[in-house]
């Protein structure tokens, strides 16, 4: 039987919640003889709107404008609502309602996130992480009939589908030239969770003597050209407290195509990905590197680990880290909780990290096969999909069945 | 106590929404008032401590009372005469008792407790509702009245509508709340091969006329109805009725009987209705 599924997320956003939403969408239009799609498109943040035209974005639009006119006539009733977004947004619209989030970097969730948790009917998130925080969070509320503090926890079932992004051929970035053989590409952003200067800074000290270079990929908030103009003095200050360094920093900002980032992460120059970030949902980024066997220079911490590690072990350049308390500006209040952890990279760890990498790449270059094998064997478009929709849908039904079981039901009196 | 004055206190009536609860509350109301009781309505987001406080020597129904404040409810509960005439499931924080395996509601889903249990009665409206009432409050207050009140002419327009020659085929209940199913209902009939046709229309009259048209009506609820006045309003026209165990109406012994002699049961419960109100209000 046809669902018809109201699906609410950032579908037209530059983010990772967009990318997630975008997910779900081919998820879910990979088998549109069991969804009947209703979308409405939210904005996520300061973040920009993709701008690409192709066949997808075309399908999109049209059920974006069906869907605009149904809900302004009352004449959707949709059987579950798909809510792509933090838990703190989520509602109950639909007889069925399902978030899907990207969930928590850290290792609590707020209690906010719990009680709108609960109500719902089914969570799917992007990694073991996030369903792991989520489902062993606790903390204490009041009932308020009786009084009594009790532990308060997630009922609602969590099930990890994961996401992807399309896989395109590799394109060239106009005007993109590496002066040295060996570079490292980091995708990040400024912020406090993407440790996003110790990152820079450590690299930059271990390479300081060395004709290595980095492609920053960075923004702050979007890819606009004001946030390049906040961004590029930050790395510029950064830099100019080693003035003698022989290695090199390339800043990339602004939109890049698909097959421009498959460009990067297959670029002959390009051996190696590191993300020190404090903790990822997922680490779609990562995720795409090592989809194309690029080695990954990261901590066994958060979303990242389902994809880079298989039953053999990390199949990346392990960093050491402690887990402690958030740093007070990375609080956000109801989704970062002050009290939550995550991880610190370890500087020194870090820093040999890029050397043995550096040093020994055909070392890094088989583990990141590994990884690659993985990805593609466990994380290919079909079983995520399969995944994705199975989650959402449930079981598929067995129409005869279910024809019986609703004759087994009746009272017919004549 | 006043025997004669009456406040009855519903969050709608008749007048705003033409609901089941409400329909049945209008004809509560004429038979009261045709008793020679003094009947006020009060429509329950009106209603304060002060105006209870000022009736305390009258009788209260309260029929449907989301919007009545918990202090009123509070005050109801310990100073004032009282019957629930309950149309739906308000002693639940969700008032689905679907959402619970086997009806059965955790203790902290229960709300509006006292409230129940300090109620001269409970009128709930088949054994059926009386039994998911019992399983989750376990009060011996709970009185079922078995039935649903109807006007004289509401029951003289079905009377002959009974006797209209009808078409080989389903009406399916057309509504917009999902709990109806009218959607699984329809994709039902057409996997069977069923000819139906949906059915719905504000105007009442017309409405009956609709599904009189027709020999089967076939009503698949996902949750438990009360009673469910259409499928009861279908058998009184004599049309053959396909529903499931969530049908309140289907556990009552009258179910069996069709056209003027189920017409016949529900207008005794004209008499049979205010008789048990009446009763509680004297006791």
């Amino acid at each position: 039987m046809k669902k018809k599924i109201f699906v609410r997320g950032p579908v037209l956003s530059q983010s990772g919640y967009g990318e997630q939403a975008r997910f779900a969408l081919r998820a879910l239009k990979s088998r549109e003889d069991l969804f009947d799609i209703y979308i409405q498109a939210i904005p996520w943040g300061q973040t920009g709107w993709v701008w690409q035209k192709n066949e997808m974005r075309k399908w999109v639009d049209e059920r974006i404008t069906t869907t605009q006119v149904l809900l302004q006539q009352k004449k959707l009733q949709p059987d579950i609502s798909l809510q792509i977004t933090i838990p703190n947004e989520f509602q109950k619209i639909c007889p069925i309602n399902m978030g899907y989030t990207a969930g928590i970097e850290t290792t609590k969730v707020s209690s906010a996130w719990l009680q709108k948790g609960n109500e719902m009917d089914k969570i799917l998130v992007v990694s073991n992480h996030a369903k792991d925080t989520y489902t062993k969070t606790t903390v204490s509320a009041t009932n308020s009939q009786t009084g009594e503090v009790v532990p308060y926890k997630l009922d609602t079932p969590v099930e990890v589908v994961w996401e992807s992004t399309p896989r395109a051929d590799p394109e060239e970035i106009p005007g993109f030239k590496l002066d040295y053989d060996f570079n490292f590409v980091m995708i990040s952003q400024l912020s406090p969770r993407k440790n996003f200067q110790n990152a820079l800074r450590w690299w930059v000290e271990e390479f300081i003597d060395q004709e290595v270079g980095l492609v920053v990929k960075a923004n702050i908030k979007s890819n606009s050209i004001s946030d390049y103009a906040h961004l590029e003095p930050s790395i510029q200050n950064l830099l100019s407290k080693y003035p003698e360094r022989k290695c090199k920093v390339y800043l990339l900002h602004g939109d890049l195509s698909s097959g421009q980032m498959t460009g990067l992460y297959t670029n002959s120059k390009i051996k190696a990905m590191i993300n020190i970030a404090h903790g990822e949902g997922f680490g779609l980024p990562l995720f795409e590197a090592a989809r194309e066997g690029l080695p990954i220079v990261t901590v066994a911490f958060s979303g990242q680990v389902d994809f880079l590690a298989d039953e053999n072990g990390n199949n990346f350049q392990e960093v050491d880290f402690k887990v402690e308390t958030i740093q007070p500006e990375a609080v956000w209040d109801g989704v970062l909780q002050k009290d939550s952890m995550w991880a610190y990279a370890d500087q020194g760890s870090y820093k040999m990290a890029l050397r043995k990498t550096y040093k020994s790449y055909e070392e890094a270059k088989e583990k990141a096969q590994f990884a690659k094998q993985h990805i593609e064997a466990n994380f290919n478009d079909e079983k995520l999909y399969e995944g994705f929709v199975k989650a959402v849908y449930g079981e598929q039904i067995d129409v005869d069945e279910w024809l019986k079981e609703l004759e087994e039901d009746f009272v017919e009196q004549g | 106590m006043s025997k004669a004055k009456v406040i009855y206190i519903s969050d709608y009536f008749v007048n705003e929404v033409l609901g089941g609860g409400e329909l049945n509350d209008h004809e509560l109301l004429l038979l009261l008032e045709s008793r020679g009781y003094e009947v006020d309505k009060m429509k329950s987001n009106k209603v304060s401590t002060t105006t209870l406080k000022n009736n305390t020597d009258a009788n209260f129904i309260v029929s449907n009372f989301i919007n009545l404040s918990n202090g009123c409810r509070e005050y109801l509960s310990d100073n004032c005469n009282y019957i629930i005439y309950e149309h739906d499931h308000k002693y639940l924080i969700s008032r689905n008792p679907a959402l619970y395996r086997d009806y059965l509601a955790p203790s902290n889903q229960l709300t509006n407790v006292k409230f129940y249990k300090n109620a001269k009665a409970v009128f709930c409206q088949s054994t059926f509702h009386k039994g998911i009432i019992n399983k989750n409050l376990n009060l011996d207050n709970i009185i079922s009245v078995s039935g649903n009140l109807w006007s004289p002419e509401s029951m003289n327009i079905m009377s002959i509508l009974n006797k209209k020659q009808k078409k080989d085929c389903y009406s399916v209940l057309k509504s917009a709340t999902l709990h109806k199913n009218t959607r699984d209902t329809a994709f039902y009939c057409e996997k069977k091969g069923h000819e139906y046709s949906l059915i719905s229309s504000s105007n009442y009259q017309e409405f009956l006329s609709l599904l009189s048209n027709n020999n089967k009506f076939i009503f698949l609820p996902k949750t438990p109805e009360t009673l469910s006045r259409v499928v009861v309003e279908a058998r009184m026209m004599g049309i053959k009725t396909i529903t499931n165990s969530n049908v309140g109406a289907s556990y009552e012994s009258w179910y069996s009987l069709s056209g003027d002699a189920l017409i016949e049961v529900m207008k005794d419960k004209r008499l049979e209705i205010p008789d048990l109100i009446a009763r509680q209000f004297n006791e």
